[in-house]
C-alpha cells in the first residue's frame, strides 16, 4: 500500500505538481490561503475594531469609508467579516485537529487493542454517529449554555466518532498484514508497531476526511452561531452577523449578502481544496467517507 | 433472512437504550440538576424544591432512569416544564411537516441527481461532464441555511412568488404546497450535486464491469445499457448512503425551518434549547434518534432484499 | 466461403512514453462450418485480436492498419451504430470469466431476453431461450431463467453464455478461452459441450486458446500467435504431427502429455516473451530460438505453400 508518508522526495514533488495543475484544486488552495491569511492577519489587515459601536453611522450601505458598509449598531461590517474568518477557521481548525487525535487514538485502539474493547467501542461509535449531529449538538448546547467552549466541545464530540471508525477500519486491515505478522515474530514491541508501521499509513486518509470535515464544521459553527446557539454576540461569527443581517433585512438588505458571500467561498475553497487533495493522494481509497 | 432482520432490529434497540442513558445521564455531569436547568438562575430555592419533586429528582438515580425508560417505553417522553404538555404530543404535532420536508427534498434531489448523474456518464469527458462535475461540487459546499436566506430574499420579499414564513394553512393543500417549495429547494439543493456525483462514479464503476461489456458483446444499445444493467447494480450502495443522508437532511431542515419560520421539529427543538427546556429537547432527541434508526434499518433491509448475493450470504 | 477474415490488421495500445504493438500485421481467414484456433501465451495478442473482431478493443487500444471483413464487407469502417447492430447477430463472443460475465442483480432470464431482444425487441420466446438451454445440457431450464448468476456454478454460466451467444444465430461464434477460468471436469465438459454443437452450427467458430488440448480436440485449423504475430498457420493435424516454425516446435515439445515419464522436469522455452513497445527489426522469436541465426535480425519472410503459413527464415511451409 502506498502512503505520503513512503513517497519519495521525487514522488512527493509530483503530487505537488499535480495538486497545482487541477484547477478546482488550485482554486481551492487559493481562496484557502486567503482566508487563512484573513484569519492571522486579521488584527493588522482589518479597517475598524470589530466590536466598536458607533450608533450614529449605523446601517451605512457600502461606501468608501466602509467598504461592506455598517450594521444596526454601527459597526464596520468588512472589519467584523475579516474577524469572523479567524473565528470561524480558529474554532473550526481547533475542533476537527482534537477531534482527529481523539478518533486517532481510540481507532488505533479499537483496532489493534483487545477484542471486547473494540466492541465496546464500536458500540459508542455507532450510537454517537447514528444520531443527526444537529440533535445531539443542541442537546449538548441545552445542557452547558452557548458559549464557544460548549461550540468546540459539541464539534468534537460530533465528529470524533467518523474519523475513530475509519482509522479502526484502517488499522484492522493493516493489522492482519503479513509484515506486520513478520514484525510480530521478531519480537517488535507493542509501541514500535503502532508508531513505525501503522501511524504513517492510517494518516493519509485521515488527513483528507479532515479537511473535507471543515467545511461542514465552518457551516456547523455558523449555523448554530446564526440560531444564537453558538459563539455568543458580540463576537463576529458570521453566522451572527447573518442572523442580525436577517433581522434587518428591510433596513439594511447589502448585510445579508456581504455576510453570505465569505461563508459560501471559505467553504467552496475549502471543499475544492480537499477534492483536489483527495483527487491527488487517494484516488480510489479509503479516504472517502462516501465511498 | 429473518435472522438478519432481528440481528439489525435489536442493534438498533441497543444504540438506542445507549443513546437513552447518554442523554439522561448527561445533565448530572454538570453542576446542578434539570430542574435549576430548565428554571434558570432566578429560581428561588422553593421553586426548585417543587420542580424537583414533579420531576421525580428527589429519587436516587438508578431509579430514576428505571422509571425514565419505563416511561418511554409507555410512549410518554416526560413533559414539558413550561407548558405542561406532554413532549411527545408536542413532537408529533409537528413531525409531519419535517417529515414531509425531508421526503420531498430528498426526493427532487433524487430525482434530478440520478438523471444528471446518468447524464454524466453518456456525455463522459465531454464539456457537459466536467460542468457537472464543478457545479455539483461547488453547490455541495454551500450551506443550506444560507441558500434559504437567499431563495427567501429573492423569491418571497422581492419577488413575492411565494410565502417567506410558516407552514401554510390547515386544510389548504395549495398554500401548503407553495410553503414547501421554497424549504425543499433549500434543503435538497446540497444534495443534487452529491447524488449526481455518486450515481456518477457508482455507475462509471458499474460501466467497466465485465457484465456490462457482455451487454455490449451482443449489440444492446448504449441507453438500455445504462438504464436496464447499470443503474440496477449502481444503485443499491446509494440506498444504504441515502439512509445515512436522511439524518443529514433532518440536519439541515432544523436550520431551514428556522429561516422560514416554518413549524417542524426543528423550530420546536431550537425553541427549547434557546429555553433551556431539557425535557423538550431530550425527548426530541430521543424521538430523533429512533426515528433514524428505524430509516437506517429499513434501507440496510431493503438493500438485503434487493441485492440477490446480499441475500443469500445472509441465508447462509 | 471466408465468413470472417482479419486483413493485415495491426492494433497498438497507447502507454506511458510510446506504443504497445500489440497485433502487428496479422491475416486469418475463417470459413462457415470450420472451427479456427488461434493459439499463443499469454501476451501474444490473441485476446486483442479476438476484441478486435467484435468491435470492443478497450479505450487506449487502435487499429493503426489493415482491415476486418464480414462477408466481404469491412467491418471496422463502419459508423458505430452500424457496429452495433453487428454485434450479437452477426458476430457473437463468448468470454473467458463465467464468474463475472453476467449482471449480478438480474436473474438470468432477464438478461437473455434482453440480449436477443437487442435488435428486435419481439423476440424473446421464452420457449426458443428454453430449449436451447437445454441443448447446452442446463438441467432444468425453466427454473434456470428465474435464478441468479450467483446461484450458479462456473461451468453451468459458461453454458448459459455458449447458449446466448448461439441463440443469436450469429455467422460467427467467436469463444476467448472458453475454459481457462474452469476445472478440470467442467473445461473437459465445456469441450464435449462445444463439440456437440457444432453439428448443428453453420456458422464459423473461432476460439482464442492457449491450451493445446483444447485445439486438438475441437479445431480444424490453427493460428500459432507470438507477440502479435501469425507465426505459423495449418491444419490441426499438421500442425500436431509436423510444426513447421521453431516456436510451434518448442510449444508441443512442452506439452505435458508428451513428456516422457521420468525425464525429470518438464521442458519450457527459455527467455522471455519481447517487450511489444520496443521490439526488435527482424524476428521477434530470434532470441529464444535454437535454430536462431544472423539472417533472423532481418525481416522475416512468410512461406506460404498448400494450406500452410510459417512466419520464419529458417523454416519453410
Amino acid at each position: 500500500m502506498s502512503s505520503v508518508a513512503d513517497a519519495s522526495p521525487a514522488a512527493r514533488r509530483s503530487i505537488g505538481r499535480a495538486l497545482l495543475s487541477d484547477p478546482m484544486g488550485l482554486a481551492g488552495l487559493a481562496l484557502v490561503t486567503a482566508f487563512l491569511l484573513m484569519a492571522l492577519f486579521a488584527p493588522w489587515i482589518a479597517p475598524y475594531d470589530p466590536i466598536a459601536l458607533d450608533v450614529r453611522a449605523k446601517f451605512q450601505p457600502p461606501s468608501a469609508a466602509h467598504w461592506a458598509g455598517t450594521d444596526h449598531l454601527g459597526r464596520d461590517l468588512l472589519s467584523r467579516i475579516i474577524w469572523g474568518a479567524r473565528l470561524a477557521l480558529g474554532i473550526s481548525i481547533t475542533s476537527v485537529g482534537i477531534a482527529g487525535a481523539i478518533g486517532l487514538v481510540l481507532g488505533l485502539i479499537a483496532g489493534y487493542g483487545p477484542r471486547w474493547l473494540d466492541s465496546i467501542l464500536v458500540l459508542i461509535f455507532d450510537s454517537m454517529s447514528s444520531l443527526p449531529m444537529i440533535f445531539f449538538a443542541l442537546a449538548v448546547i441545552t445542557v452547558l449554555g452557548p458559549g464557544t467552549t460548549t461550540l468546540i466541545l459539541v464539534i468534537v464530540l460530533v465528529s470524533f466518532p467518523a474519523y475513530a471508525r475509519l482509522i479502526r477500519t484502517q488499522t484492522l486491515t493493516l493489522a492482519g498484514a503479513d509484515y506486520i505478522l513478520a514484525e510480530k515474530a521478531m519480537g517488535a514491541g507493542t509501541g514500535r508497531i503502532i508508531f513505525r508501521h501503522l501511524l504513517p499509513n492510517v494518516v493519509g486518509p485521515l488527513v483528507i476526511l479532515i479537511c473535507m470535515d471543515i467545511p461542514v464544521v465552518i457551516m456547523l459553527e455558523a449555523g448554530l452561531s446564526y440560531l444564537n446557539l453558538g459563539v455568543k454576540p458580540p463576537s463576529p461569527s458570521w453566522g451572527n452577523i447573518l442572523s442580525e443581517g436577517y433581522n434587518a433585512l428591510r433596513q439594511a438588505p447589502y448585510v445579508v449578502v456581504v455576510a453570505g458571500i465569505p461563508l459560501v467561498l471559505a467553504t467552496l475553497g475549502f471543499t475544492f481544496l480537499g477534492e483536489g487533495l483527495r483527487d491527488v493522494l487517494d484516488p480510489r481509497g479509503a479516504g472517502r467517507r462516501w465511498g | 433472512m429473518l435472522a438478519y432482520a432481528i440481528r439489525r432490529l435489536g442493534l438498533s434497540v441497543l444504540i438506542l437504550i445507549v443513546v437513552m442513558t447518554a442523554m439522561y445521564g448527561m445533565v448530572f455531569l454538570v453542576p446542578g440538576d434539570p430542574a435549576s436547568l430548565a428554571l434558570g438562575p432566578r429560581a428561588t430555592p422553593e421553586l426548585k424544591e417543587a420542580l424537583r419533586e414533579r420531576m421525580g429528582l428527589d429519587q436516587p438515580i438508578l431509579t430514576q432512569i428505571f422509571y425514565f425508560f419505563g416511561n418511554v417505553l409507555r410512549g410518554d417522553l416526560g413533559i414539558d416544564v413550561w407548558s405542561k404538555r406532554p413532549v411527545l404530543d408536542q413532537i408529533l404535532e409537528v413531525f409531519p411537516n419535517t417529515l414531509i420536508l425531508g421526503i420531498v427534498a430528498l426526493g427532487w434531489a433524487l430525482g434530478i441527481g440520478i438523471l444528471l448523474g446518468c447524464a454524466a456518464v453518456v456525455w463522459r469527458d465531454s464539456w457537459v461532464d466536467r460542468l457537472l462535475g464543478v457545479l455539483s461540487v461547488s453547490v455541495i459546499s454551500v450551506p443550506s441555511f444560507v441558500v434559504a436566506i437567499y431563495a427567501l430574499i429573492v423569491f418571497a420579499v422581492w419577488l413575492n412568488w411565494l410565502p417567506a414564513i410558516g407552514a401554510g394553512e390547515k386544510g389548504d393543500l395549495a398554500s401548503q404546497i407553495r410553503a414547501l417549495i421554497l424549504p425543499a429547494f433549500a434543503v435538497g439543493i446540497g444534495w443534487v450535486g452529491y447524488l449526481a456525483r455518486l450515481i456518477r462514479a457508482s455507475m462509471l464503476e458499474v460501466m467497466e464491469a465485465p457484465h456490462i461489456r457482455t451487454a455490449r458483446a451482443f449489440g444492446m444499445r448504449e441507453r438500455d445499457i445504462v438504464f436496464r444493467h447499470a443503474l440496477p447494480v449502481a444503485i443499491v450502495p446509494t440506498i444504504s448512503i441515502l439512509a445515512v443522508g436522511f439524518g443529514s437532511i433532518l440536519s439541515s431542515a432544523v436550520f431551514v425551518e428556522s429561516v422560514f419560520s416554518r413549524p417542524g421539529i426543528g423550530t420546536l427543538i431550537t425553541g427549547a434549547v434557546e429555553k433551556r427546556n431539557y425535557p423538550v429537547v431530550m425527548g426530541t432527541v430521543l424521538f430523533m434518534t429512533g426515528f433514524y434508526l428505524l430509516v437506517v434499518t429499513t434501507a440496510d433491509l431493503l438493500i438485503a432484499r434487493l441485492d440477490p448475493r446480499v441475500r443469500d450470504v445472509l441465508r447462509s | 466461403m471466408t465468413v470472417l477474415s482479419v486483413e493485415n490488421l495491426s492494433v497498438s495500445y497507447r502507454i506511458p512514453g510510446g506504443k504497445l504493438r500489440a497485433v502487428r500485421d496479422v491475416s486469418l481467414g475463417v470459413h462457415s462450418g470450420e472451427v479456427l484456433g488461434i493459439m499463443g501465451e499469454s501476451g501474444c495478442g490473441k485476446s486483442t485480436l479476438a476484441a478486435a473482431m467484435i468491435g470492443l478493443l478497450p479505450a487506449g487500444a487502435s487499429v493503426d492498419d489493415g482491415t476486418i471483413r464480414l462477408n466481404g464487407a469491412d467491418i471496422l469502417r463502419l459508423p458505430p451504430e452500424q457496429q452495433r447492430r453487428l454485434r450479437g447477430q452477426s458476430i457473437a463472443m463468448v468470454f473467458q470469466d463465467p464468474m463475472t460475465a453476467f449482471n449480478p442483480v438480474l436473474t438470468i432470464g432477464r438478461q437473455l431476453s434482453d440480449f436477443i431482444g437487442a435488435h428486435d425487441a419481439s423476440r424473446h420466446s421464452r420457449s426458443e431461450i428454453v430449449e436451447m438451454l437445454k441443448r447446452v445440457g442446463i438441467p432444468d431450464p425453466e427454473r434456470c431463467l428465474g435464478r441468479y448468476p450467483h446461484e450458479l456454478s462456473g461451468g453451468m454460466r459458461q453454458r448459459v453464455a455458449i447458449a446466448a451467444a448461439l441463440l443469436m444465430k450469429p455467422d460467427v461464434l467467436i469463444a476467448d478461452e472458453p475454459t481457462t477460468a474452469l476445472d478440470v471436469t467442467m473445461e473437459a465438459q465445456i469441450i464435449h459441450l462445444l463439440r456437440d454443437l457444432r453439428a448443428g452450427f453453420s456458422g464459423a467458430i473461432v476460439i482464442v486458446t492457449h491450451h493445446l488440448g483444447v485445439i486438438a480436440e475441437l479445431c480444424d485449423r490453427v493460428a500459432v500467435m507470438y507477440a502479435g504475430e501469425v507465426v505459423e498457420e495449418a491444419s490441426v493435424d499438421a500442425l500436431f504431427h509436423d510444426p513447421r516454425h521453431p516456436y510451434s516446435r518448442a510449444l508441443l515439445s512442452c506439452d505435458p502429455a508428451v513428456v516422457q515419464p521420468g525425464a525429470g522436469h518438464l521442458p519450457t522455452i527459455g527467455g522471455r516473451v519481447p517487450d511489444l513497445s520496443a521490439l526488435p527489426p527482424g524476428c521477434a522469436f530470434a532470441a529464444r530460438c535454437t535454430f536462431a541465426d544472423p539472417v533472423c535480425a532481418d525481416p522475416v519472410p512468410r512461406h506460404q505453400a498448400a494450406g500452410r503459413l510459417v512466419l520464419c527464415h529458417r523454416s519453410e511451409a
